[in-house]
């Protein structure tokens, strides 16, 4: 473990193993032979983040291999590295608290970024910047602002961007996406998407608490506005918090949404209108909607409806239903109105680990320079229906969407909510 | 028409000896019962973690309102700006409710807010969302003023209403 943090004493600790430095300049290997190791930074170790190092370790005989690791956190980072470090075998990753010092490091290839989803667009911007390509959790981005920027940036800088949607490398999914484009259904009438209720809650008001020691809390803040740290504010619950993300909206919308915009042709684009009637705590630390409905309507007259189920199952499931039937998936389920339709050209692939499918794909697209599976742009995309449907639900109006210029139309409160300004020092744009 | 007489109104001395009103006039009992608090001053009041429910129904009348009453409802925020019991989340609520709706009728105020260090963010979160040549001039003029930090939190919002006018978000 290499850090500014109390690395001696933490090595001491933990008995880490003694080494040779491991960061080893890709370069000097063969751009492209598969042999060659792509070095991985992971920003962002919590729960999601440790996920996508697992991943990153079983994919070691591929070539991937962690050499830094940053989260405001120290505990996080900390426990996060010396995870890798025995994984792999060896002493030397990196390990900080700052973004920076692993989007601008020497010897980093690519940045896995898991942060909480007001900080997936900044570190992610810094690492393309720097020459880096990029992972970034599901929903892409905060604001629909900051996902036009990523992508201007990524395609600018000519950077490989991978969304973190695993479902689009599952087969069930794959399978049902694949046959509605080729027609399977016939004409798609409408789309029904229920995501989970939300999973944790909160009372109608809250005490400041102090900052738990290692946890840097200005920087977790970051460019959201400043309040007062809670402990419920940060780990896992920030998703219900608006000023850090969209709720369930974004969470699980972003998996199943991500679905059928696929199904649809519709990863370059969106709906024209949504139109949505949600409910929002009325106090509390948790502002994000507790119900979610809202409808977003295709140009071709497509009306896709996203709504909170009410069974308690913590997964989601996409229906889509068509002139000839009806086929529905889930991360447990496919079935369909007529079981031919489960078993078109063979069925689908047998269902493997998606996400370690996931981050394969994003390793082979930086060694060839493909666009990945869930490029940043189809990302983008998808979470700016979820976005869409939380204004809408927010405003209870009717809004019209223009997907080629990505503004309202006709409605300057509505536009108004595509972006927010960053507290300072924060900015997105350099 | 019965010919049972109306039941007449009891007498204030047979309310209970336990009735905290029983002392009050008629019209003063009726002032008790119709004591309400003022939802804006109590969102300007609130504090961090205290009860929003007050707040979220001016938000919401934020998001309902037709843009012609736009300009009733920000008078209202900007006097809000202007009291003295006005607490960090209050004002907080009050410019994230003048991003929403504000004009450049706000500009005066939050230029006030911008100059100062510690309320700058708070101004930029409403006059980065502010269009108009007004807010443009506010920002302007506080290069002259801001260093640091909120010198640099400045330049991205300068640079985010560029990229919305004739950048990579227009």
């Amino acid at each position: 473990m290499n850090s500014a943090w109390s690395r001696r004493s933490f090595l001491a600790r933990t008995g880490l193993l003694a080494g040779a430095p491991m960061i080893v300049p890709s370069r000097v290997l063969g751009a492209n032979a598969p042999s060659r190791q792509i070095a991985f930074a992971l920003v962002g170790v919590g729960g999601m983040g440790l996920a996508n190092m697992d991943r990153l370790l079983k994919l070691r005989d591929r070539g991937a291999r962690i050499v830094a690791v940053c989260d405001v956190d120290r505990v996080h980072a900390q426990a996060a590295a010396a995870m890798a470090e025995a994984a792999q075998g060896e002493r030397g990753v990196f390990v900080t608290g700052d973004f920076r010092e692993v989007t601008r490091r020497e010897g980093v290839d690519a940045v896995v970024i898991s942060t909480p989803d007001h900080w997936h667009a900044l570190p992610a911007l810094d690492a393309i910047r720097h020459g880096k390509d990029v992972l970034i959790e599901k929903p892409l981005t905060h604001s629909i602002e900051e996902g036009r920027v990523l992508v201007a940036e990524l395609r600018a800088r000519n950077r490989v961007g991978q969304t973190g949607t695993m479902q689009r490398s599952d087969g069930s999914f794959r399978y049902v996406a694949n046959l509605i484009r080729a027609g399977g259904l016939g004409r798609i009438e409408r789309i029904e998407v229920r995501i989970p209720a939300n999973n944790m809650y909160c009372g109608a008001t809250w005490s400041p608490e102090p900052v738990p020691e290692g946890l840097d809390y200005d920087f977790w803040l970051g460019p959201a506005p400043w309040a007062p740290y809670t402990s419920q504010r940060t780990h896992y619950q920030f998703r219900f918090i608006l000023d850090y993300a969209g709720g369930q909206t974004t969470n699980w919308g972003a998996h199943y949404i991500d679905i059928a915009q696929w199904a649809l042709g519709m990863d370059d684009s969106g709906p024209v209108a949504v139109e949505g009637f949600g409910e929002f705590p009325s106090s509390g630390l948790f502002t994000a909607p507790t119900r979610v409905d809202f409808t977003a309507t295709y140009a071709n007259g497509v009306r896709l409806r996203v709504r909170t189920r009410t069974d308690g199952i913590l997964d989601g499931n996409v229906r889509f239903i068509g002139e000839q039937g009806w086929i529905d998936v889930s991360r447990s389920k496919l079935r369909a109105s007529d079981d031919a339709l489960l078993k078109v050209g063979g069925g689908p692939a047998a269902r493997g680990d998606s996400g370690v499918a996931h981050m394969a794909d994003f390793l082979d697209c930086i060694r060839t320079r493909a666009r990945p599976v869930a490029d940043l742009a189809i990302g983008h995309r998808t979470t700016t229906v979820c976005n869409l449907g939380n204004i809408a639900m927010q405003l209870r109006r009717p809004l019209q969407w223009d997907p080629a210029a990505e503004r309202f139309v006709g409605d300057e409160q509505a536009n108004r909510l595509l972006g927010r300004a960053y507290r300072s020092p924060w900015s997105l744009l350099a | 028409m019965s010919n049972a007489s109306s039941p007449s109104r009891p007498a204030a001395e047979a309310r209970a000896e336990s009735d905290p009103l029983r002392s009050q006039s008629a019209g003063g009992r009726m002032q008790e019962f119709k004591r309400s608090p003022d939802p804006w001053v109590e969102a300007a009041r609130m504090k961090f973690g205290g009860d929003r429910t007050l707040a979220s129904q001016i938000q919401t009348l934020m998001f309902d309102a037709d843009p012609a009453q736009y300009p009733v409802l920000e008078q209202k925020l900007l006097d809000l700006l202007g009291r003295p019991d006005l607490g960090e989340q209050g004002r907080d609520f009050i410019v994230r409710m003048l991003a929403l709706i504000g004009s450049a009728a706000s500009v005066p105020a939050l230029a006030a807010l911008l100059e100062r260090p510690e309320t700058s963010d708070v101004a930029r979160y409403a006059l980065e969302m502010i269009p108009g040549g007004e807010a443009d001039r506010a920002l302007e003029a506080a290069r002259a003023h801001l260093t640091g930090a909120a010198l640099e939190g400045l330049l991205g919002t300068l640079r985010a209403r560029e990229a919305r006018r004739t950048g990579v978000l227009r």
